[in-house]
């Protein structure tokens, strides 16, 4: 096997990206994850370990890990942690008894070193709920503009319409791109 | 004159030629000096890494092998948690050590840290019982950690402009609330703080939030999404709903029509019916809501805290025949007398 040979399949390898979608549970991550895939969404229940979609998106090839939310499932978390290039958080934005919880578990995972590399998408979920609050008000609540360490934006979503959810995800990956293939 | 001129210039020419020569040359000696010094340091640095790494694996790699059963149960959590932690500091050591380790290293190293972590959790779930995993203990130890390290950031920009909430309702006792139309329909409501309230629920909302809720009776028509509480304590409620998440409660009965599924995280003594509770437009309200009223999962209850299969969780029991509530408006009544209410 020749250097190239070696350097091509690294390559090819590198067109993965691998999305970790964290949240407080009842945040809409599995939804979000099908309604992404293209899978009905009527019939979701609660996420008692996690669920993996492999799938082709602008060419790259995304891995995406959804992780159960519980209090007793947040510890686990950390195993899925490793070589994640997307983090994607989502914030139940008509859920305002747990912003706080919300903010906390956010601040923890931002100070994970295996996680330094990663962009990361906050989506305040919801967004078809009448109570559900802005992208704005959530990144003030957050505030996110405080993180200095990860590339991030937050964009207002409704994963039962699939609004905005797009492109949201859209900037996510041309972020990681940018970072990690600019061989290109 | 002129050619006397012309021959110092010259030799001075030569002299600073002789300079810049041995200028260069001493330079180019330091840089040699230093790399050899360096890659003597790199060698050190990586064989005094290897040693200390390998020390610890080792260590907690006893430590782990050692670990038994023992009765004490919180004891042995703090040796699971004193684990963690020095898993951990290994973890940290090591990725601050990574800037001069080969990829190879790096991959075998973390491969040897992973594969620890693996067996610590191996270990753990086979001495503590499962019911005992001691998430809370772990993550409040976490977020204790968390606020120490930032807590002067913390405290210099807390809340800058935090908004004020609109909960549907909030702090209310003794109170009979009614709830129809518009108020609901595909909206998301959210209750906090009542005590001895009877909430009346009549329409499709979108979500339902609940919080803190103590001696409540909620009868609510249809969700077409997931109804959250948390801190509830001797409620009883009524509802259709697509999921149902409810947490650290304890003594509440549930009648419920659920589409996909009910989950239960830190609670006790909780029972669950299928729903019977109704009204004139119940039926309409309950298809408005997109739910499918033919499908009801009343009895597949997830409990967080109650991972065998082949056991039923001790935490929530079905609701016996002859102690459900046949007459609601009797109930009702009841339960207004009772709480001495007053509507609002």
């Amino acid at each position: 096997m020749g250097f190239l040979t070696v350097l091509k399949k690294m390559r090819q390898k590198e067109k993965e990206m691998r999305i970790l979608l964290l949240g407080l549970d009842n945040a809409g991550k599995t939804t979000i994850l099908k309604r992404f895939n293209g899978e009905p969404i009527d019939q979701i229940s609660p996420t008692l370990g996690f669920n993996i979609k492999t799938l082709e998106h602008r060419g790259y090839t995304l891995n995406l890990w959804d992780v159960g939310g519980q209090k007793s499932l947040r510890s686990y978390w950390r195993n899925y942690f490793e070589s994640t290039d997307g983090l994607v958080w989502v914030v139940d934005a008509a859920d305002r008894m747990r912003l706080d919880a919300c903010k906390d578990e956010l601040n923890i995972l931002l100070e994970e070193e295996r996680l330094a590399g990663a962009t990361l998408l906050v989506l305040a979920n919801k967004q078809d709920l009448p109570g559900a609050l802005s992208a704005q008000e959530i990144k003030d609540i957050l505030e996110l503009d405080k993180i200095t360490t990860h590339h991030w934006s937050v964009v207002g979503v409704s994963a039962v319409t699939g609004d905005k959810l797009l492109n949201a995800i859209d900037w996510l990956i041309g972020d990681i791109a940018k970072r990690i293939f600019t061989l290109d | 004159m002129e050619g006397e001129d012309v021959k110092t210039e010259a030799s001075k020419s030569t002299v600073f030629e002789m300079m810049a020569r041995r200028d260069r040359e001493r330079k180019m000696a330091n840089e040699k000096n230093q790399k050899a010094r360096q890659n003597k340091t790199e060698k050190e640095g990586i064989q005094y890494f290897e040693s200390v790494f390998d020390g610890k694996v080792c260590e907690i790699e006893t430590t782990l092998d050692a670990m038994v059963t023992s009765k004490d149960l919180v004891q042995l959590q703090e040796e699971f948690n004193s684990i963690v932690r020095d898993l951990q500091d290994l973890q940290k050591y090591f990725t601050s050590s990574t800037f001069f380790l080969s990829d190879h290293k790096i991959k075998t190293c973390q491969n040897v840290i992973n594969q620890l972590l693996t067996k610590s959790d191996e270990t753990k779930s086979r001495l503590l019982p499962k019911k005992k995993f001691g998430f809370k203990n772990k993550s409040s130890k976490t977020k204790q950690d968390s606020d120490i390290q930032d807590g002067q950031v913390k405290l210099e920009i807390k809340e800058p402009k935090r908004k004020e909430f609109l909960w549907t309702e909030s702090q209310k006792t003794n109170q009979l609330l009614k709830y129809s139309g518009d108020q609901v329909n595909n909206q998301d409501l959210t209750f906090k703080e009542m005590e001895n309230c009877v909430i009346f629920i009549n329409g499709h909302a979108g979500s339902l939030q609940m919080s803190k809720m103590k001696n409540c009776l909620v009868l609510c028509g249809a969700v077409s999404r997931s109804v959250f509480a948390d801190n509830v304590e001797n409620c009883t409620f009524a509802f259709a709903c697509q999921q149902l998440r409810l947490h650290s409660s304890t003594f509440c009965n549930i009648y419920i029509l659920v589409t996909s599924r009910a989950i239960i995280e830190d609670c006790k003594d909780i029972n669950i019916a299928p729903n019977t509770y109704s009204y004139t437009e119940y039926e309409s309200d309950l298809q408005k809501s997109g739910l499918d009223g033919s499908i009801n999962n009343w009895e597949n209850v997830g409990d967080f805290n109650w991972l065998s299969t082949d056991m039923p969780s001790p935490n929530w029991n079905p609701i016996k025949d002859d102690e459900k509530i046949n007459d609601w408006s009797q109930y009702i009544n009841d339960f207004i007398n009772a709480q001495n209410i007053t509507s609002d």
